[in-house]
């Protein structure tokens, strides 16, 4: 494989100038103490969760409608609503492997022009959010007939969204996040201006938001599905699809008979807010992904551990069950420069993002937790289509890796063949380190001029001739 | 087989090589990557968009919204280049919502500097607006390998031009060549900005 680096110096510019990053795996990566003008950033390389010792997460809902007719009668009364809600966020809760816990704290709070009932105006929302950034509640809002999103200036397209509103700064934790819910896409009117959407689809949309609520970033599996786009996603990719896929084209899983969160994310959730038994349930597999030259770490490759099928079955497990996350996730996407802050105050970016670690270590380190199995490791490109709010990982515009996708095995280099796998058992408890990935047919590093230190050995030539050696 | 057997050995990590990686990585213009939107194929999004321009950002500055200060917002400057749709304008200023967390802490979607091809939406009471479909109606615009001029949305332009061609005939909608072969070929990936500006054009978002 070969890095296909495509930026222009105009767009290396640009990104440079943007001062904080998106991560894979987990939305948010502290960065650690301050250091020269850049503030303290939560814990170095650690991802920012709510805080263990304060579950359950409390939510408060707005007190009106799901959803509502442009006629402004009810379709969805709000304790149908709360129900709904308290169902989404049950899905993540129910994870046995998390310590994670919602519970629903009542009505929203009074907040400024927020007093109390429906919350329909955008100066209420205004409030409530600024309520919600002081960390006094983290509201669920019903946008009964899709009218805030429309003051807000957001397209009738929004299904919902998660804002989030607070984090500590000092201990690394998310302290206030909102939901956003468009009862439009639920109250049964379809016009090109008033779209629907099924039960499941919905709420399996919010409950992606709630992902996010809870720290979690996009994910990428079973990418061929979405290039094929069929009608009817088949089951094996479409179980194996995580939820926190950036967008959703299939069926609702609930509506193919699977669980609404796919192995990643409950992979991911465990990891997140570990419990007692996690450690029973799950074993991890961690390496570096490399360059060509196998010492330069690269950041941004999408690294996905697949169970092996198991040919007695009629299900393909390998597409069913599956983790992954991006490579240097836990590391920044931009480290800042100090180069263009003689320019002008728009173009100084001497602290680059506040999330992510500078250890340089982490810049291609990735790290699964995968339940008890026997798996194989590949590394992909993440999709380049993938940009803005589809991202997935700390790269964006994604890195791209040329060629398929290269799998790891016990020789490693930059020449093996990429569909040599290698099987990784791995038990509970298991921690498998240094499944180091060369990547394929890449540059030597990302600057293929700059002098990465490496030996490479010369291949191995044929026999030269006396006569030819001496012509030499 | 003979490049199969040429090993590299890792030998010293040179941080310098490292830190140029990092500080050279393609990455980091960030996302607004908390908003489910549904698809829309972009006659649709033609429809629905107020403006459609195609400029460079001159500027994007992050602030609070004037009136609702708990709300962070972008205001984003344009010189523009074309206008599709709308009024034709030399220079554009708006301001959007920022959903994102890390897009209110100054991680915008928009740089200085980036060519974008934009469906904005109908401005808001509050002077708020968005691309249509959010993801869907921003495309960046770059250039192939070739030089030649290539746009593609937040959603990779997948589903661009599902069934366009059927709802095209349903309104009697004549689709000029170029946009008919771009429909019934579609694939993911960036499009040549001309046929894009083409279909923009056929949709009747004419300028």
């Amino acid at each position: 494989m070969r890095f296909l680096i495509r930026l222009t110096p105009r767009l290396l510019l640009i990104c440079f100038l943007a001062p904080f990053a998106s991560a894979g795996g987990p939305l948010v990566v502290g960065a650690g103490p301050a250091a020269g003008t850049r503030p303290a950033f939560g814990i170095d390389g650690k991802p920012f969760t709510w805080n263990p010792a304060k579950m359950p997460i409390q939510y408060r809902i707005d007190p009106g409608p799901m959803a509502a007719n442009t006629s402004g009668t009810t379709v969805i009364d709000h304790a149908s609503g709360v129900q709904r809600v308290q169902g989404m966020f049950g899905v993540w809760q129910s994870t046995p492997t998390a310590s994670l816990s919602f519970s629903n704290a009542g009505n929203l709070l009074p907040a400024g022009a927020y007093t109390s009932g429906d919350l329909s105006s955008a100066q209420q929302f205004d409030a409530v959010i600024g309520s919600c950034r002081s960390g006094a509640q983290n509201p669920v809002i019903f946008d009964a007939n899709g009218s805030l999103l429309n003051a807000l200036g957001l397209p009738p397209e929004v299904i919902g969204f998660n804002t989030g509103c607070a984090l500590d700064a000092t201990n690394g934790y998310l302290t206030g996040s909102a939901i956003v819910m468009n009862g439009q896409f639920q109250d049964r009117v379809t016009t090109s201006s008033n779209l629907e959407m099924t039960v499941n689809e919905f709420d399996e949309a919010i409950t992606h938001e709630i992902g996010h609520f809870t720290g979690l970033d996009h994910s990428q599996i079973n990418l061929d599905l979405l290039l094929e786009l069929p009608a009817v996603c088949d089951e094996d990719r479409l179980a194996g699809m995580p939820l926190m896929f950036p967008f959703a084209f299939c069926q609702a899983r609930k509506d193919a008979g699977l669980p609404v969160l796919s192995h990643d994310e409950v992979a991911w959730i465990s990891t997140l807010y570990p419990n007692a038994s996690t450690p029973s349930n799950y074993g991890t597999i961690s390496g570096t992904i490399f360059f060509a030259d196998g010492i330069s770490q690269a950041q941004g490759a999408n690294v996905i551990a697949r169970l092996l099928d198991d040919p007695s079955t009629s299900e393909d497990e390998s597409r069913r069950v599956a983790v992954s996350v991006v490579s240097g996730y836990l590391f920044t996407g931009n480290p800042g420069q100090s180069v263009t802050a003689s320019i002008s105050a728009d173009e100084n970016n001497t602290d680059g993002d506040a999330s992510g670690s500078r250890n340089t270590s982490l810049i291609g380190y990735y790290e699964l937790s995968v339940p008890p199995g026997t798996y194989t490791i590949e590394v992909e490109s993440v999709f380049d289509a993938f940009v803005g709010g589809s991202g997935v990982g700390p790269l964006n515009p994604p890195a791209r890796l040329v060629g398929d996708p290269e799998f790891w095995n016990e020789n490693e280099s930059a020449f093996d063949f990429p569909l040599q796998r290698d099987p990784i058992i791995v038990h509970a408890g298991d921690n498998i380190t240094g499944t180091d990935i060369i990547l394929n047919y890449q540059f030597p590093r990302f600057d293929q001029y700059e002098d990465g230190g490496a030996f490479v050995d010369t291949p191995i030539l044929p026999p030269v001739s006396p006569e030819e050696s001496m012509h030499a | 087989m003979l490049r199969a057997m040429v090993r590299l050995r890792p030998r010293i990590v040179h941080l310098s090589s490292v830190l140029l990686i990092v500080l050279s990585a393609p990455a980091i213009c960030p996302a607004q990557t908390t908003a489910r939107t549904l698809p829309r194929a972009l006659d649709q999004l033609a429809s629905e968009a107020d403006v459609i321009v195609h400029g460079y950002v001159v500027s994007a500055r992050v602030e609070s919204h004037p009136q609702l200060t708990n709300l962070m917002t972008v205001v984003v400057k344009m010189n523009v280049l074309d206008t599709y749709k709308g009024k034709p304008q030399k220079s554009l200023v708006f301001r959007q919502y920022l959903l994102d967390l890390r897009a209110q802490l100054g991680a915008t979607e928009y740089r200085k500097g980036q060519e974008l091809l934009l469906l904005l939406g109908p401005v808001s009471e509050f002077g708020l607006t968005s691309p249509v479909g959010l993801e869907q109606g921003r495309f960046l615009v770059s250039r192939d390998a070739k030089g030649k001029a290539v746009a593609v949305n937040g959603r990779g332009n997948l589903g661009l031009f599902n069934s366009v061609e059927k709802r095209a005939q349903a309104n009697g909608v004549q689709l000029s060549a170029r946009t008919t072969a771009l429909v019934r070929h579609p694939a993911p990936g960036p499009i040549p900005l001309a046929d894009l500006e083409d279909a923009l054009r056929t949709f009747g978002s004419v300028r």
